[in-house]
């Protein structure tokens, strides 16, 4: 069994979006770059299918260079090696294009898993683009897969349940976050294992790209308005507080 | 010069970040609130099943020995790489404090115990001690004598084939511990000069005529008892080292330790800065964010600097220490001086921004204030260390010079 896990290096996610500072609509280069979010999600899961399936298990980014010791950290949780297709583009299509030559490239893979959006754009679409450049099937917000005989069984979170789901043959599954796919802090032998893992670096191809241009990119400005409630009388503070909540539609 | 980090210590970084994060951060509120109970209940500051539970993961991950040879079921990866780590666990009280959570083993007693123990000695303490079933602890301090050792009144007088040992031990740490046993330093030849006149013996805590006695209320946690010896017998056995000369191979294990003290002061100062850059950045004083006032800009200002000043020079002596040096003592003792008065100073703004939450147990700076005022005076107080510096480089005659010339690769 041969897992393919696509993975993004983004800018760090963990600063506030009202703090973020853009150049041509874009993070500017002084923000630590990480694995995006659910990408190591998608990650975590591989390296246990690996583990419980004995698969082999490969990490494809589209990206610069210089991401290359950022996704080494995949390696060291346990991903086989890493192909690195060599490119700048922002466009869903042309990376997914580019993903698409990779994994055909790579000849013998049974499964593709993404994290379910990117940790900067959010836009949820390299995974399902690929799997229609594919031919294959697609299904977004998997929390848990199982195989036998060749049968994928999967289970989708849906807003309000589950839904558990079979599929045969190569598809490719967008890895939502859950408990059980928390990724694994890489252990001290794993670190230094990394490096003599397999980095295969490719170059891109340039792709038709979507007939969409960007125009612009804000990052809205959050404010926060503080209500204070007079607390002279528990019982009327419990129910003014209900009343707002209620108004708010939070209740 | 190369001032990069290596990738995979930039990634041992962040896993113990991650560590800590979620295995640690959530055990601080009950560590703060047990602190206070300390002095009218006494005992570890971390439950014990969390103790074990952290024990087990940090073993799991690889984070025990990181310094240590791998004959001796290290990991290898020098000093370096240990004060990282080290100062990632002591962003969070847990790790900071030597009595919350410390990664196994003690690396400076364990090379002090290796550069003398005899092939018994390794079988009885040594081996079990990298294993982390035995604990340590150094008994030299008594009531009369602190950092001036010559003061030292503990006897060691051989009788037949026994030594007959007597006197009264202070501030000795690990008492309360079952496993442990002490590294006790007698005077063996009361005529002879200082350097010829103590012997180091192994002891363990329950040998007939050892008494722990009362534990020392001190300014934090610091847990010390008094050790009582009341005619104790110990064999030749017993001695570590060579008779007469217990504190040469000490030298070396001090160096070591200090930039170990070191470390914990800086991964705590990030973190108090970091307190105070988030209290600047939302606390409104008459209309104004603290963020926007002159004093609180330059405390954020003065704090980097003086923790980055710290910072490079504790990386510098780890590194060194990497490249085979060993006689690290002023760069051991510079550090120990410059890590405590940099954190003294840092956790005294860091308790002003705060104003009176700054003072609260809750926050945990206060603390922090407290175990770095330990610190000054703990593993020799600071006007020691300076003389020391002194005295060295005025016997030099030159300045001290940090220069080491690359090595031909």
């Amino acid at each position: 069994m041969h897992i393919a896990v696509l993975a993004k290096v983004v800018p760090d996610y963990a600063v506030p979006s009202s703090d973020f500072e853009l150049v041509d609509n874009r993070a500017h280069a002084k923000y630590t770059r990480m694995i995006g979010l659910y990408d190591e999600n998608a990650i975590e899961t591989g390296v246990q299918l690996k583990q419980k399936y004995g698969a082999s298990l490969t990490v494809i980014s589209y990206g610069r260079d210089s991401d290359v010791p950022v996704l080494r950290k995949a390696l060291a949780m346990g991903a086989d090696r890493l192909v690195m297709i060599q490119g700048e583009s922002d466009d869903a299509y042309t990376v997914a294009a580019n993903l698409k030559l990779a994994i055909e490239k790579l000849g013998n893979v049974d499964m593709i898993l993404a994290g379910q959006q990117s940790a900067d754009m959010d836009r949820g679409l390299v995974h399902g683009l690929t799997a229609g450049m594919l031919g294959c099937p697609f299904i977004p917000q998997v929390s848990r897969i199982s195989s036998e005989n060749g049968v994928w069984t999967v289970d989708q979170i849906m807003e309000n349940g589950v839904r558990e789901m079979s599929v045969s043959g190569k598809a490719v599954f967008s890895i939502t976050s859950v408990p059980e796919n928390v990724p694994r802090i890489p252990a001290v032998r794993d670190i230094f294992g990394a490096k003599k893992k397999p980095v295969e670096k490719m170059v891109s191809v340039s792709g038709n790209g979507a007939c969409v241009t960007e125009i612009s990119v804000e990052i809205p400005i959050l404010t926060s308005v503080c209500e204070l409630i007079p607390m002279d009388d528990p019982g009327v503070m419990a129910q003014t507080l209900l009343k707002r909540l209620r108004e708010a539609r939070y209740l | 010069m190369d001032f990069s980090i290596p990738e995979e210590y930039m990634m041992l970084k962040e896993s113990m970040r991650e560590f800590v994060k979620r295995e640690m951060m959530p055990l601080e509120k009950q560590f703060l609130e047990r602190d206070m109970g300390l002095w009218t209940t006494p005992g570890p500051l971390l439950p014990k099943e969390d103790t074990q539970r952290l024990l087990q993961k940090t073993k799991d991950l690889g984070f025990w020995g990181l310094e240590v040879e791998e004959k001796f079921g290290g990991q290898g990866l020098g000093m370096l790489a240990k004060t990282l780590v080290m100062e990632e666990l002591s962003r969070c009280f847990v790790g900071f404090s030597p009595h919350g959570f410390m990664l196994p083993p003690d690396a400076p007693n364990l090379y002090y115990l290796h550069s003398c123990c005899t092939p018994a000695q390794q079988e009885k303490y040594f081996l079990p001690y990298c294993d982390n079933k035995l604990e340590s602890a150094m008994a030299v301090t008594e009531p009369g004598a602190g950092s001036d050792v010559s003061g030292l009144k503990t006897t060691a007088v051989k009788k037949g084939d026994k030594w007959i040992i007597n006197g009264t031990k202070t501030f000795i740490s690990k008492c309360d511990k079952d496993n442990v046993f002490f590294i006790l330093i007698a005077v063996t030849d009361k005529e002879a000069q200082s350097k010829n006149r103590f012997t180091a013996f192994l002891l363990d805590k329950n040998t007939p005529g050892v008494r722990v006695g009362r534990e020392i209320p001190v300014i934090g946690a610091m847990p010390t008892w008094d050790l009582i010896l009341e005619d104790v017998e110990l064999g030749d056995d017993a001695i570590l080292g060579e008779i007469g000369k217990a504190f040469i191979p000490l030298q070396n294990r001090f160096g070591v330790r200090r930039i170990e003290l070191a470390s914990r002061c800086t991964g705590m100062a990030e973190r108090l800065i970091e307190m105070m850059i988030e209290q600047a950045n939302n606390r409104v004083t008459f209309g104004q964010l603290l963020a926007e006032r002159q004093t609180i800009q330059n405390w954020i200002a003065d704090s980097t600097m003086e923790l980055e000043s710290v910072r490079w020079m504790l990386y510098y002596a780890s590194w060194k220490n990497d490249q085979g040096y060993t006689d690290l003592r002023i760069e051991g003792s510079s550090l120990k001086v410059m890590a405590t008065e940099m954190l003294t100073k840092i956790a005294d703004r860091a308790i002003q921004i705060h104003g009176g939450v700054g003072l609260s147990k809750e926050l945990g700076i206060e603390y922090a204030a407290r175990m770095v005022r330990i610190w000054r005076i703990l593993e020799g107080p600071s006007e020691i260390h300076r003389w020391t510096i002194g005295r060295t480089i005025l016997k030099q005659k030159k300045p001290y010079s940090p220069f080491i010339v690359a090595k031909e690769s």
